[in-house]
């Protein structure tokens, strides 16, 4: 686990050792993370994983049975108030008062964050096309999602959490999705932590990603370093094999007879060495996408589960 | 400028970077001529910022891109200064691909060479106009 | 299964065998104990029975009207997944409409048969609550299946109709020739059928339904009318606004729905003093009452949803616990008031239209005579004051509650206060026909006082302790909530002391009742519930 020497000073989140049991399932194991301030965190893992209850720890839904959360170096327990005033918070189950109109909404909402930019908001209602009198029950699900977007975005928030934003939304929303978070980096200095299952959206957009596996960080650090860290290798025997090699670092194998392909770990130096020790040659060598990295690390053993 | 991202393992600002390349070789984007900004194409590409100005960087260090004072980036007036080793050695990578393509469609490679120089007599003029 | 028919039964009796297994070993029981027991304590098995018959019939209803009558149901109508069957609509709606009927009808003739009838509490050929029951289900099925789209609009005729129903029976079980009832159900449910398939139908072909079209309309007209544009003085008032239109009209609207159904049944009625001193007492006691329950809904975050825990919007409003419980707090006060002010303002109406005026004003004088002006006076905003604080404390007690977030809590309370409310009532009623057994009810009474009194403040200042070492609630509003509890319990104390002879109740004991009657440690607890609920 990298996360642990990761610490940073200035941490927009910092969470250390949080075990979360929900019955006999450990919905969290023992997870360290750091957000730096002003990343993108891409928070990644199978339905289930453990992304949506480490989400409600950073927004103090949760109590940590065991570790700390801090966020802004507050306790978003004992502080709630102080903690979320500087968080827009967009949930995958929006659940916006049915009842309020979309103006009504953006009234309520300003009235909690001192900064709230109204011609932001009005910005983004005429670019999302959101009628004001119409009831939030009456949305579409993607007019929903942008209301909610609004809401989470006018008051311009130090940190953005975004949990599985784009699920169940049509392309065009998403772009509209994503293109908020962009637009929230550009400003300096703020931080989004995003949870999501649409790996190209998180190689996108995060700078930073946190692997979840059914409760424990399989990896977490700088995108580019995570993906340096691991190679998608072709590996060509002079026999034909039944099975694929045993070769260190690797974490799921693909193909047949000669040719074999593997995505493995660690250091990159070291696979050559190791091809020759099974006594097969690289023939193709690249970095997977985080989509193959994920696939490698969570798909063979990834039994059906339930959702989050 | 026209840039589609893929989704293969290519690190997205590596794709950026190599297709800004191709769009200057191939005239798309003369001398001169100004790029968009970091964060409007950030926006438009729907990718990280932090992305499109490492590859930003990256194009300024080959020299195909340079840096105005007036906090814009340019495409270089002069030619790719790129090492010859290094131009050589992009190159052969897209040469190989080409020549398994060919083999693999049956096609000799005199052909492809003269292919290749139909194509450069194509691609040459527009080049020279802009 | 070869045939429709079968299908559907079977769909129907699958999820709910159970349901109609437990109904039909109720009836077993009760039928077992009408044989063993002596034929004098067999009388008290009617209540029982009609209890469960009462139950079952509830229970059938939603079983057979295929979506539960509650105003948070999503599901709203006939299932739109039976539409795609390949069976007429007209036998669509039959046969569950049939199905409805027949178990309704042997569910009363198996009562009467192996129960009343054996018991000797009913006449032998009291087979027509059968068919009363029969055309009650249908038109339920009926306006369930007609009135798709607005789950309310079902609730609120299903409200206005089930009173319609019950004096339909009463009222021909006594006056009408048996022929002219049986004529008059055997309508209702061919009505109801032709009625069930035109709006099924409808709703099928995707029709927009009559009652969904109408609302969108109001919808329009409400939403065109000039609205407060300004912005929110403070985070708190946009919290107190939100929870007010979520919630806060509820109470005020039940009461006003009741009054209604008393207002619109003066024609009908013929008063004497008693039915006025009855009517006038329920007018009395049922805010009391409906504020427990409504309590439970204010504490959750809408008011019918399924759900206690808080919804993550809520939940994340950038407030402390104490503001956000606050919020409710405020909420119930306004909803005590304004119910307060629709009932009496409903029932001076109701007193002046229903021609009692002259009763009322006789009582009035009766009460004045041998009072000073200032002891008479004093009634009227002691009354109020305390009418107004009970009722909140009802609330707000219903509604921390709720807000803990955990079914276990609110189930235990329930049962707690029933277990409380069954003990006095049989003591009370044992009281009434064992007058020597006052003494000793009293001296237990004050044994169980002199525990729950010390008790109940124990856990107040507890509470009290626990607001302010975690800086949920400031001293000056903790000081504040404290001060509306003693203000209330003093005007009710002191309206005791005034309206109840010594005679009757020494004023200490009805003090110590009315101190542990009105909820403290509750209202007091909602910010404590709602961070416990808030942070899981």
């Amino acid at each position: 686990m990298m996360a642990d020497d990761l610490f940073a000073p200035e941490a927009a989140i910092d969470i250390r050792g949080v075990t979360r049991r929900f019955g006999d399932r450990a919905a969290l194991d023992g997870v360290s993370l750091t957000v730096p301030c002003g990343a993108v965190f891409g928070l990644v893992g199978a339905n289930g994983a453990g992304k949506t209850t480490l989400i409600r720890h950073v927004l103090g839904l949760l109590r940590a049975a065991s570790g700390s959360v801090r966020v802004f170096g507050l306790d978003p327990v004992a502080d709630p108030a102080g903690v979320l005033g500087r968080v827009g918070y967009l949930a995958e189950e929006n659940d916006l008062p049915g009842w309020m109109r979309v103006d009504e909404l953006l009234r309520y909402t300003r009235a909690f964050y001192p900064n709230w930019d109204d011609a932001y908001a009005a910005e983004l209602s005429r670019a999302f096309a959101l009628e004001p009198a119409a009831r939030i029950k009456n949305l579409s699900k993607g007019q929903k999602a942008r209301a909610g977007l609004v809401a989470a975005l006018a008051h311009r928030p130090e940190l953005l959490v975004l949990d599985e934003p784009s699920s169940g939304l049509d392309p065009i929303v998403r772009r509209d999705i994503l293109g908020a978070i962009i637009h929230t980096i550009a400003e300096e200095g703020r931080t989004v932590l995003f949870s999501s299952h649409l790996l190209d959206e998180v190689e996108r957009v995060s700078d930073h990603v946190a692997m979840i596996d059914r409760g424990r960080v399989v990896f977490s650090g700088d995108l580019d370093e995570v993906k340096e860290m691991h190679r998608r290798l072709t590996l060509r025997f002079e026999v034909p094999r039944p099975a694929p090699p045993a070769l260190a670092g690797a974490l799921a194998w693909e193909g047949s007879g000669r040719e074999w392909t593997a995505v493995c770990a660690g250091r990159p130096a070291e696979f050559q060495r190791a091809a020759e020790a099974c006594g097969a040659r690289i023939v193709e060598e690249r970095v997977p996408s985080l989509d193959e990295i994920f696939v490698a690390q969570v798909g063979t053993h990834c039994p059906v589960r339930g959702e989050d | 400028m026209d840039i589609h991202l893929a989704n293969d393992g290519v690190p997205i600002y590596l794709q950026i970077v190599n297709q800004v390349k191709y769009l200057v070789a191939s005239g798309r984007l003369a001398a001169g001529e100004e790029l968009p900004p970091i964060r409007a194409l950030a926006e438009r590409l729907l990718v990280n910022p932090n992305t499109v100005a490492r590859a930003y960087r990256e194009l300024e260090l080959y020299g195909v891109v340079s840096k105005r004072r007036t906090a814009g980036t340019y495409v270089s007036g002069a030619g790719s200064p790129l090492a010859r080793r290094e131009r050589v050695k992009i190159l052969s990578e897209r040469i190989d691909a080409l020549l398994a393509e060919a083999s693999q469609l049956d096609v000799a490679t005199e052909e492809v060479i003269d292919l290749l120089r139909r194509r450069a007599e194509v691609m040459q003029p527009r080049s020279r106009e802009e | 299964m070869r045939s429709p028919a079968l299908a559907l039964a079977w769909q129907l009796w699958r999820p709910h065998r159970w349901g109609f297994c437990a109904i039909g070993a109720g009836l077993a029981v009760l039928a077992t104990l009408c044989r063993i027991l002596p034929a004098a304590s067999s009388k008290s098995l009617g209540p029982l029975t009609g209890l469960l018959v009462f139950w079952a019939l509830i229970y059938l209803l939603s079983v057979f009207v295929y979506s539960d009558l509650s105003p948070g149901a999503k599901h709203a109508g006939f299932p739109a997944r039976m539409f795609t069957l390949p069976v007429r609509t007209s036998v669509l709606v039959a046969w569950p409409m049939f199905y409805g009927m027949a178990t309704v009808a042997l569910l009363w003739l198996a009562a009467a048969w192996l129960v009343l009838v054996p018991c000797g509490l009913s006449p032998a050929h009291g087979w027509w609550p059968a068919l009363l029951c029969a055309a009650c289900v249908a038109c339920f099925q009926a306006i369930a299946w007609t009135l798709v789209g607005s789950p309310l609009a079902r609730l609120v005729v299903a409200v206005l109709v089930l009173p319609g129903w019950v004096l339909a029976g009463v009222h021909s079980a006594f006056f009408t020739s048996l022929n002219g009832l049986v004529t008059g159900l055997v309508g209702a449910i061919a009505a109801s059928y032709v009625v069930a398939v035109a709006g099924v139908g409808r709703d099928r072909r995707g029709g927009t339904p009559l009652v969904v079209w109408l609302l969108r309309r109001l919808d329009g007209i409400m939403s065109r009318l000039p609205r407060r544009r300004s912005s929110f003085p403070s985070s708190a008032r946009a919290q107190l606004w939100c929870e007010w239109r979520e919630k806060g009209l509820v109470l005020p609207l039940l009461l006003g729905c009741f009054m209604l159904v008393l207002l619109l049944s003066i024609p009908a009625t013929e008063f004497d003093a008693l039915l006025l001193l009855r009517v006038l007492a329920a007018v009395l006691v049922l805010p009391l009452v409906l504020a427990s329950f409504v309590g439970f809904g204010m504490g959750k975050t809408s008011f019918w949803a399924k759900d206690l825990g808080l919804s993550p919007f809520a939940a994340t409003r950038p407030l402390s616990s104490g503001t956000l419980a606050l919020a409710k707090l405020r909420t119930a006060a306004l909803s005590a008031a304004a119910g307060w002010a629709v009932m009496l303002l409903l029932t001076v109406l109701w007193v002046v239209l229903s021609g009692s005026w002259g009763q009322v004003a006789k009582w009035w004088g009766l009460f004045c005579q041998g009072r000073g002006a200032v002891e008479i006076w004093a009634v009227v905003p002691l009354a109020l004051v305390g009418a107004i604080g009970q009722t909140w404390a009802q609330l707000a007690a219903g509604l921390s509650t709720a807000l803990t977030g955990r079914a276990w809590v609110v189930n235990g309370v329930t049962l707690l206060s029933l277990v409380v409310v069954a003990a006095l009532t049989t003591a009370g009623v044992w009281t009434a026909s064992h007058p020597d057994f006052l003494d000793t009810l009293v001296g237990v009474l004050w044994g169980v006082a002199a525990v729950a009194l010390p008790a109940k403040l124990l856990a107040a200042w507890s509470v009290v302790r626990a607001l302010l070492r975690q800086r949920l609630l400031e001293a000056t509003v903790v000081a504040g909530l404290l001060g509306v509890w003693v203000v209330t319990a003093g005007c009710l104390v002191g309206l005791n002391y005034l309206l109840i002879p010594d005679a009757v109740a020494p004023i200490h004991l009805l003090a110590a009742g009315i101190v542990l009657g009105l909820p403290l440690v509750r209202p007091l607890a909602a910010p404590l519930a709602l961070a416990w609920n808030r942070h899981r």
